[in-house]
């Protein structure tokens, strides 16, 4: 029985380290709870009945989906807006080093500084956070684009002027493909900055979404609900960093591991 | 009538690249990259150019794939102008150059999709059929009949150099420029390569200009070899190989094998322009 066991183990351990480590990790923060009042930190059985009453009353989930649609609804939209600048730019040097030091001005402005004003520009709806959630994933979109679309090896470019390719096809044959990895990495970068955009942006004035629970549970010294709320974002980053990483293993087969 | 298949005797059929006092300098008041060139390549040649570095053979190379245009001369491929991506070339550089993202088979089909869309067919299905024909009688040609799923990471120097062949005969080509394509691979391998080119050759009759600093792979695989000199590129003399088509490996042993060696190694010392080597 006891070989059984032990044979089960050395099998399989990997995929039980993950499982093993949560339980020590909650096993040790429900030790240190103890000696701190519930709203200093609260232990995980109490952050857990209160995740249990928000998601029976569906009030986390509809924080959960607008947080969620902000970053995304962000995301896209400096994405879309990034990607073609950044090949722009890359192939326009003189343009890009005109716009250099506007591009690094608005990104060395903290965003929880800029937030409020686009609050006041937009209102207190959507549009205000997904444009700060835009905003800062615009960036490292923009960047690693250019960085991207820059990296191409002059070799083969001057391979496709041999093969007589035209423009479009030098794009999407050979620029798009190699720029891919650098262009994924800053898509990863800004899928996570998107999320911190939006919570910053209903930190700065908003009615709902889990910046705005995080808000008022501090209001109300419900330090459970703020527990509650910093797991869902957890939750959120990561579930979008995921499908940015699957979504680079779907595209580039090539760079698949055997 | 070109001469298919033998390489040789190709000088009473009508030139099919030609160079006329081809110069080019970078910058107006420099010492020209490559000065009065002339050069005819027959129709099924092989033909080598070796040089010391920086001499512009492969300069030459994309004068006559027309990247770059002479600033005096003319080149004339098939009777017009060298002009970007001219029908009937192929190109193989050193370092093989494939696409990472793309299999064996999607590399060597690369020039067909290019030629495809510029010359303006919409991609219908025969054309699909005629294309996946065309890339499997290269990669035969090239040996690489089982390696079409692969990507490039996973294949060896010398297989990788067989795809870059590969995709330079797919289609119709008649014209491979070679640019020192076999100077990064091993004895062994680049041996082997020499046997497989000279019978791509002798089945498809392209035309072959290579460029390499072998002295050795020049005279083995070509009917001319053309010696160059530097500062301004310039073309010395040429050596013509007299031994027949098929070449095999024991001719290497052969004492004409050697003094043609030795006639083109002369040549080229005599580029130094000093006593040394002689």
């Amino acid at each position: 029985m006891a070989n059984r066991l032990f044979a089960f183990l050395r099998r399989y351990y990997e995929y039980l380290l993950m499982p093993l480590g949560l339980l020590i990790f909650v096993g040790l923060w429900q030790l240190v709870a103890g000696f701190y009042p519930a709203f200093i930190l609260p232990g995980p059985s109490r952050v857990g009945t209160r995740l249990m009453e928000y998601m029976a009353n569906g009030m986390l989930r509809q924080h959960f989906i607008t947080t969620g649609y902000e970053s995304i609804a962000g995301f896209v939209m400096g994405g879309l807006l990034a990607l073609p600048l950044s090949y722009f730019l890359s192939r326009h040097p003189f343009v890009e080093r005109c716009l250099t030091p506007y591009i690094v001005g608005v990104q060395a402005i903290p965003i929880v500084a800029l937030a409020p004003l686009l609050v006041i520009w937009f209102g207190f709806g959507l549009s205000s956070k997904i444009l700060v959630s835009g905003l800062v994933a615009f960036f490292p979109i923009l960047t690693n684009g250019i960085m991207g679309f820059r990296s191409t090896d002059p070799r083969l470019l001057e391979l496709m002027a041999i093969m007589g390719a035209k423009r479009k096809q030098i794009f999407f044959k050979l620029e798009l493909p190699s720029a891919l990895p650098v262009i994924c990495g800053g898509l990863k970068l800004g899928i996570t900055l998107a999320v911190i955009g939006a919570v910053v942006g209903e930190f700065a004035g908003s009615g709902r979404g889990l910046g705005y629970l995080v808000n008022a549970a501090r209001g109300s010294f419900d330090t459970p609900l703020i527990f509650v709320a910093l797991i869902a974002l957890a939750l959120l980053g990561i579930g979008f960093y995921i499908l940015i990483a699957w979504f680079e293993y779907w595209l580039m087969p090539w760079r698949r591991r055997e | 009538m070109p001469v298919c298949g033998m390489g040789v005797g190709a000088e009473m059929s009508e030139a099919l690249i030609q160079l006329k006092d081809v110069t080019l300098a970078f910058t107006a008041g420099t010492l020209p990259e490559l000065s009065g060139i002339n050069l005819e390549i027959y129709p099924g040649e092989i033909l080598s150019l070796v040089g010391p570095s920086g001499c512009g053979k492969s300069t030459l190379l994309r004068l006559i794939s027309g990247v770059l245009t002479p600033t005096q001369g003319k080149i004339t491929v098939f009777g017009k102008q060298a002009a970007p991506g001219w029908p009937g070339l192929g190109f193989v550089p050193q370092d093989s150059l494939l696409l990472p993202w793309r299999t064996v088979t999607a590399n060597v089909q690369l020039p067909l999709e290019i030629k495809g869309k510029a010359a303006g067919r919409a991609a219908g299905k025969a054309d699909g059929e005629d294309m996946e024909r065309k890339v499997k009688k290269a990669l035969d040609l090239a040996n690489l009949g089982d390696s079409g799923a692969k990507y490039p990471h996973h294949l060896s120097g010398g297989m990788r150099q067989r795809v870059a062949l590969a995709r330079a005969l797919v289609g119709d080509t008649q014209v491979l420029l070679l640019d020192e394509p076999f100077a990064a691979l091993d004895d062994l391998t680049r041996t082997q390569l020499h046997l497989e080119l000279l019978d791509m050759q002798s089945r498809t009759g392209a035309t072959i200009l290579l460029v390499t600093h072998n002295i050795f792979e020049a005279v083995f695989l070509s009917g001319r070899v053309v010696v160059m000199g530097e500062k301004p590129g310039r073309i010395l003399d040429e050596v013509k190989i007299d031994l027949n088509y098929p070449r095999l490996l024991k001719m290497i042993g052969d004492p004409e094998f050697g003094r043609l060696v030795s006639q083109v190694q002369e040549l080229l010392a005599e580029g130094w322009g000093d006593n040394y080597g002689k």
